[in-house]
């Protein structure tokens, strides 16, 4: 088990207590993604998957599932804002997986030095 | 309301990519349990599964897994060789043929042991991953396939029209 997912457990986070066949699916899906080592081809797809839900499993509280993808993403996001020459486009452009890391990397209280330090007052192309 | 599903039409990737995308959209219709209504739909692109408002799918693992219903087995050594060391082939270019080989090997050795029914979406994972990249190798160590994996591979070569 990832480091961050040891973290997550004890948290008192209520898990669904059973996923219905389409959870699962999309559950699936991202092991798949970050298994392949994929995700960096796919962060459109979890941006529109963040832009319709709270967390990727369309639950009211984080699951297993964000956190592994987030592990992974966290990086990925990292490097893209570092390395961009328009900020505002890339934010604009992945706003609702800024909005879910977030969220995740104070949940799981990542040192300050490890979160991606986030621009609120920025703004954004509609 | 039917489930559409597409198969991988996208040009210019790897052939063993699209290869293995489109054997595991013809494994899922093949091995489907019966809850759904599939219909295959040319104009989407793919690989794509829609259910409704509710669902799409880019990911033809996960896509095979909501067809049979089948999640079994996604933390088992089988399916993390799968997809970190044989899907992860597909994305990149040049790799040398002896490692190719090498993977393969010991897909064939170590997870891909037997092909008898009934088979979990694990397996045939395994099976469309190896065999999209050394089908020969496959042939060679199942000289009979079950039917509905003849079937899936006859689909899968139609939809690829030689160039």
């Amino acid at each position: 088990m990832s480091e961050l997912l040891e973290k997550f457990k004890p948290l008192s986070v209520d898990q669904p207590a059973s996923l219905s066949r389409e959870q699962e699916a999309v559950a699936a899906q991202w092991k798949s993604i970050v298994l392949k080592g994929n995700l960096a081809n796919d962060l459109d797809e979890l941006n529109l998957r963040l832009r319709d839900n709270a967390f990727i499993l369309a639950s009211t509280q984080p699951t297993d599932t964000d956190v592994e993808v987030f592990e992974v993403a966290l990086p990925l996001i990292k490097e893209l804002t570092f390395s961009t020459k328009d900020i505002k486009a890339t934010y604009g452009k992945y706003r609702h997986i800024l909005r879910w890391i977030d969220y995740l990397q104070r949940l799981l209280s990542l040192p300050e030095s490890e979160q991606l330090k986030i621009n609120y007052d920025l703004e954004l192309p509609h | 309301m039917s489930v559409q599903i597409a198969f991988d039409k996208v040009k210019g990737r790897q052939q063993a990519l699209s290869l293995s995308n489109n054997l595991k959209i013809t494994l899922a219709l093949e091995y489907a349990s019966k809850d759904f209504k599939i219909a295959v739909n040319e104009e989407l692109e793919g690989p794509q599964l829609i259910n409704g408002d509710n669902l799409r799918l880019i990911d033809t693992d996960a896509i095979l897994r909501y067809i049979l219903n089948d999640f079994e087995g996604q933390r088992s050594d089988e399916y993390h060789y799968a997809l970190s060391s044989l899907e992860s082939l597909f994305q990149k270019n040049d790799i040398p043929e002896q490692h190719v080989e090498a993977c393969v090997s010991k897909s064939l050795d170590n997870y891909l042991l037997s092909l008898e029914e009934p088979l979990s979406a694990t397996r045939l994972i395994t099976f469309a991953n190896t065999y999209a990249l050394r089908p020969e190798l496959v042939q060679k160590k199942f000289s009979e396939l079950p039917k509905k994996i003849t079937d899936a591979l006859q689909a899968c070569k139609k939809l690829s029209p030689r160039s």
